[in-house]
């Protein structure tokens, strides 16, 4: 080590302690740093009640992994096979219950189905409403042309307008998906990352892509983590407001840096993995344990279904 | 291949070399043997070559000249490429990482400890029995579910320690293993590996801290930051040796520790 050199004048200038009085504004800016760290916390904390839900004594928690995730399986299925609306109704209601007696809040659970599937299926649905895509039953007219206009493949009718029938297939498909997104949300919900994973062996995944899985979410948290920390390193040391430009070299370097970073880890881990007698075949006990009440659980699924296809085959 | 005549050398390298791609660092010219129940301290400041040469001893990096032999085998890539040799190998040899992170990959601490003994191809009986006693014996019980994410840095040691001790492995490699830890668990793991010691293990620690290798090592081998091998003894006279620890970067001439051979030792600046 080289010898001590003597402190530099400009770090023997006093800055006065007190600080100026800060000027409160109305609305407070949040940049893009305030907004990736609140990502991270949320999803940390989705985790987190995920996790305190799962680790609760309701309905579906009970259950052995394997037949919910078979069950689930079934579920979405019948779900996809049904051609009216009244099953599915009764199937969005009984999935409705299910959460409530696993101890899911149902003003959560609604939330997370209900807000996304008509955002994103509505989107879908949205042509198939109007007559230029399938003619149909007017039931409300959006606007009027003087004639009809033939575009190619497309003709536009004279009155474009909302049919009937584009509505009822749009509600069956939004019904349709909502319960599929309800029964796949109440699945992860109610059942901790890891032993969802290793119950996909029900499903003949291999165990490989099972372990890949089950490493990937283990390390997802240590990387965020690290992201997390960066991005507060960055932010006590920022004195304004970031420039764009200063922003994306910022979050470039982050990227890059956590790329290092996980090639580095991936390579340490993988020692680790071979030092304690990894050959490239994943093995692993599974503590699963069907019950009888696991066997009735499905008796009942498969009832349920076939009920409700009946209803919507037969009676319907 | 067996290791039913292996010789009482736990290890032995022959002018062992080794470099990263681009870079200096490594081991150079490494001449070294390893008793089987020896406590070996490899003592060196940062970047002189220790984990590199644990990483050697445990077959994960080969060397670019010379020779290292472990049991009276030597081996290389072609030699672990054997399944059978290579689980033997494994079995015997742990391997304690400084970065608990990578060491624990698993999703939760009783699916950790477990790795090990699965892959030597214990029976599912057998590795609950062994996850169930090594909980028990390293108190890890109350956090057998627990995600690594959610233990606490001495928490993730613990884990990486009964997760290696698990396939009761002859010897243990440990990288740094008290580093980072509050006083508390330097102590645990202090005691754990002196109790390793009486069990009979062969414990190789690379580390740089010069208040446990006392309490740990039978012999020290010293690494200068030229990587090379600069002195071996016992514990007591690499600590007397104020010049070689000056020498090698383990002391600061302006601060020391100074370490007397009845093992009074007082802290205090040259100012």
């Amino acid at each position: 080590m080289s010898e001590r050199r003597a402190v530099p004048p400009w770090l023997q200038e006093k800055i006065s302690a007190s600080l100026p009085g800060a000027e409160r504004r109305r609305f407070t800016h949040v940049g893009f740093m305030e907004k990736t760290l609140n990502a991270i916390t949320k999803f940390m904390d989705d985790q987190l009640f995920s996790e305190q839900i799962a680790k609760e004594r309701g309905l579906l928690q009970t259950l052995d992994p394997r037949a919910k995730l078979l069950s689930v399986f079934l579920l979405i299925l019948t779900t996809a096979l049904f051609h009216h609306a009244f099953p599915l109704i009764l199937m969005n209601l009984w999935v409705l219950w299910l959460a409530k007696s696993s101890g899911v809040p149902l003003s959560l659970f609604t939330k997370r189905v209900w807000i996304v599937v008509p955002l994103f299926t509505g989107i879908v649905v949205l042509p198939s409403l109007f007559n230029v895509v399938r003619p149909g039953t007017p039931v409300w007219t959006v606007f009027r042309l003087e004639h009809p206009v033939t575009l190619r493949y497309l003709t536009i009718p004279a009155d474009v307008a909302v049919t009937r029938e584009g509505l009822a297939a749009a509600a069956l498909l939004v019904l349709r998906a909502g319960a599929s997104v309800s029964l796949a949300v109440l699945l992860t919900i109610t059942t901790r990352w890891n032993t969802l994973l290793k119950a996909l062996e029900v499903l003949c995944i291999p165990a490989i892509f099972i372990a890949v899985l089950d490493m990937s979410y283990r390390y997802i948290f240590l990387l965020l983590h690290t992201s997390n920390d960066m991005f507060l390193a960055r932010k006590s040391r920022l004195t304004g407001r970031l420039r764009p430009k200063e922003a994306r070299r910022f979050v470039a370097s982050v990227m890059g840096n956590l790329w290092g970073k996980t090639t580095a880890l991936g390579t340490e881990v993988h020692g680790a993995m071979l030092a304690r007698g990894y050959t490239g075949t994943p093995k692993s006990v599974s503590h699963f344990v069907m019950k009888g009440s696991d066997k009735v659980w499905l008796a009942l699924v498969c009832v349920v279904a076939l009920s409700l296809l009946g209803v919507d085959r037969v009676i319907l | 291949m067996s290791f039913s005549d292996s010789s009482a050398d736990a290890f032995s390298l022959t002018k062992v070399n080794f470099s990263y791609p681009g870079s200096e660092d490594g081991v150079r010219d490494l001449d070294l043997t390893i008793r089987e129940g020896e406590r070996v301290v490899l003592l060196g400041a940062n970047g002189s070559g220790k984990s590199t040469l644990l990483k050697i001893l445990d077959g994960l990096l080969f060397p670019q000249s010379g020779e290292m032999r472990a049991f009276g085998h030597p081996i290389d890539e072609k030699a672990l490429d054997d399944p059978e040799f290579n689980a033997a190998f494994r079995q015997r040899v742990g391997f304690v990482f400084q970065n608990s992170e990578a060491q624990l990959f698993s999703s939760n601490v009783w699916e950790e400890i477990a790795f090990g003994p699965l892959q030597m191809g214990f029976s599912v009986e057998r590795t609950n029995e062994r996850v169930e006693d090594v909980l028990e014996f390293f108190d890890l019980a109350s956090i057998k579910d627990r995600p690594p994410f959610r233990l606490s840095g001495g928490e993730k040691k613990r884990v990486a320690l009964a997760a290696v001790v698990a396939a009761n492995p002859t010897v243990l490699l440990l990288d740094e293993p008290t580093v980072a830890l509050d006083p508390r668990t330097q102590r645990w793991v202090i005691d754990m590996l002196v109790q390793f010691g009486h069990a009979g293990k062969t414990l190789v620690t690379a580390t740089h801290d010069l208040d446990i290798i006392g309490e740990i090592a039978d012999r020290v081998l010293v690494f200068g930051e030229d990587h090379h091998l600069v002195a071996e003894g016992k514990p007591e006279e690499i600590l007397l040796d104020r010049d070689l620890l000056l020498h090698v970067n383990l002391i600061d001439p302006r601060y020391h520790e100074h370490v007397y051979a009845g093992g009074h030792r007082t802290h205090h600046s040259h100012d």
